[in-house]
């Protein structure tokens, strides 16, 4: 598995390969199924791992969002409502978002965890893939300069694994410098937008590192399947 | 004085933290660090002191549930204060609150806690803090408000930056005490480690000091790899017995009647030397595992080099394997076993045979003596945890 075509590749198709390693930024305003589109994007494969760090829903919510497959969850939310909640093999727990230090060492336990985990079934190592939902949440917590920083360190360790990491992020609830700030960190952008008068219609497109734009993908979910409508 | 908590730490202190001390506790992002400050947090707690946690990133609830079932469970709500998120968000979302505003609101927090609930020690975490106010402001801020109240204070710090901006930020506030943990040592890379980097009250190298945690939270410093090499028979299998007493070894029958090891030894992970954990490695000794030995000397973090006292006719081999530990640059003590018998030969001829200059100390002793071993390896911890000439 190296590129990134689980579950969309009609999407795939359209805009062409993402390969590993990448961080993509992907912005979208609410109400556009992000998360979905999110999810379905590091739908994990035979091989691969999944990592979700949630700060909108909680862990069994993600899970469902998932049908099966090698997924971490790392919960911001859950501790706060129930500080007793413990830690599993599959779920981490950070009391918010506003934890960065917690964050970061709860996300190198997942990694070693996938790492064990691979070399306990001697399997061909799979790829990982992490999606943070959302940038948005923590940048109400923390301001654009830590998270800027953080998310420099934390990028660089999917490149060095080559993973695939998807960001999400309301482009509504920030400024521009702060979009082109955490431009910076990524290797590509992906782009949502409403298509008017056509509830449950999105419109995405892809530019890549070199500035290239894809032609705009209608999309829009079925059950929980992505469907691409023709052009 | 407070001790951390955390033995080996402690012992290179001198015992702990002088009260009224500043302490910065400096993580790595991702590393595994936080005992530190909360080993600290229970020892405090233990001693009775009236401890105020200041934990802007979540809940007391979730900070204490943190804490329970770790070896730093906090034994009773009592001599305890804490300042959480809500109280970060009582500072910091007030309407038109200001840098010069929140600083002015930390401080009065400070000085009514410490008058009016006795606080004496404070534990900071203080990454959001730093987020309103600006790093070097908040720090010099909590800084000097515990050194005018002479409270002794705990800062727990996410570094998000490169070990210069702890450099800078210890140039410019006066901590007593500058801890940084970060990832990885040496050529373990599935270790952490933590560093001294300022130090007022007594001189201790700048070195890195591994560490691993254990299932149980425990923040335990390790040392990963401590080789026992020798000629045949110095006994280094015996010495490794003697220390861990579950050892994995791989001796034979060797053809002086006695077991010799034909592969490596390793002793027990938990054989515990001035609060470290040492996994001891045993070398065969014969000349044609000559190649086997160097490759087990790669990345040594010590060595204890044993000759037997008694036998002058191994002593050339000795001087031949010594010169490899010597060309692996590892730390290493010299232990004479069976120094204990009449008929051992004298140091000088040994120092001789060996080109040992007078500065190496011998350490004279008996592998089958549990206390005497230990002190050779209480030796070499010392040796490894001192030396000035590593970085």
């Amino acid at each position: 598995m190296d590129q990134i075509s689980a579950g969309v590749r009609d999407i795939k198709g359209r805009i062409g390969d993402i390969r590993p390693p990448s961080n993509i930024l992907l912005l979208a305003p609410p109400f556009c199924d992000a998360e979905r589109l999110a999810y379905t994007l590091v739908r994990p494969s035979d091989n691969d791992h999944t990592i979700v760090i949630s700060t909108d829903e909680d862990a069994p919510t993600v899970y469902a969002s998932f049908a099966g497959g090698k997924v971490w969850v790392l919960d911001c939310i859950t501790k706060s409502m129930d500080p007793a909640v413990a830690d599993t093999e599959g779920v981490k727990y950070v009391g918010s978002p506003a934890d960065l230090t917690g964050l970061g060492i709860k996300f190198t336990k997942i990694l070693d965890s996938v790492q064990k985990s691979g070399e306990a079934e001697d399997a061909a190592p799979g790829q990982v893939r992490v999606c943070v939902n959302s940038l948005s949440s923590f940048l109400i917590y923390t301001k654009l300069e830590a998270i800027y920083r953080f998310y420099h360190i934390f990028s660089a360790r999917i490149r060095r694994m080559n993973g695939i990491g998807i960001y999400i992020l309301n482009p509504g609830s920030v400024d521009e410098k702060t979009i082109s700030t955490l431009k910076q960190l990524m290797t590509g952008i992906l782009k949502v937008e409403t298509c008017d008068g056509d509830p449950g219609v999105h419109t995405l497109r892809y530019q890549d590192i070199s500035g290239r734009v894809s032609p705009p993908v209608r999309y829009r979910f079925e059950g929980d399947e992505l469907v691409v409508d023709e052009p | 004085m407070i001790p951390i908590g955390i033995p080996a730490l402690d012992d290179l202190l001198g015992g702990g933290i002088p009260t009224g001390s500043l302490v910065l506790v400096s993580l790595a992002p991702g590393v595994e660090g936080r005992q530190v400050l909360h080993s600290a947090l229970h020892s405090a707690h233990e001693q009775g002191r009236r401890c105020l946690v200041i934990v802007p990133y979540t809940t007391t609830n979730v900070y204490c549930a943190d804490l329970s079932g770790t070896p730093y469970a906090l034994s009773s709500e009592d001599n305890l204060v804490f300042l959480d998120t809500s109280a970060f968000d009582e500072v910091h979302g007030r309407r038109a609150a200001t840098p010069l505003s929140e600083a002015a609101g930390w401080d009065t927090l400070l000085t009514s806690l410490a008058a009016d609930r006795g606080v004496d020690t404070v534990f900071l975490y203080c990454n959001r803090i730093c987020d309103a106010l600006g790093t070097g402001e908040a720090l010099a801020l909590f800084a000097d408000t515990c050194r005018r109240l002479g409270l002794t204070l705990f800062v727990e710090y996410l570094n998000l930056y490169d070990r210069n901006h702890i450099r800078e930020l210890s140039a410019s506030i006066s901590f007593d005490l500058v801890l940084s943990v970060g990832e990885g040592f040496e050529n373990f890379i599935f270790l952490n480690h933590f560093r001294i980097e300022h130090l007022k009250w007594a001189h201790v190298p700048d070195i890195p000091l591994p560490f691993i945690i254990r299932d149980n939270g425990y923040l335990m410093p390790h040392l990963p790899k401590v080789v026992v090499t020798g000629p045949v028979d110095a006994g280094k299998t015996t010495f490794i017995r003697t220390l861990s007493g579950m050892p994995a070894l791989s001796d034979r029958i060797g053809l002086s009647g006695s077991p010799t090891t034909v592969a490596m030894d390793v002793g027990s992970p938990h054989v515990a030397c001035r609060g470290f954990d040492l996994t001891l490695m045993g070398t065969p000794g014969q000349e044609h595992f000559g190649p086997i030995i160097r490759h087990l000397l790669t990345n040594a973090t010590g060595v204890v080099f044993m000759v037997d006292g008694t036998n002058a006719a191994s002593f050339g081999r000795a001087r031949a394997i010594l010169d490899e530990v010597r060309e692996m640059g590892a730390p290493f003590v010299v232990a004479v076993n069976k120094g204990d018998l009449p008929e051992r030969v004298p140091d000088h001829d040994l120092r001789e045979a060996l080109a040992l200059p007078e500065d190496t100390p011998l350490h004279p002793f008996s592998a089958l003596e549990m206390e005497e071993a230990m002190g050779v390896l209480d030796a070499l911890v010392g040796l490894i945890t001192r030396r000035t000439d590593r970085r």
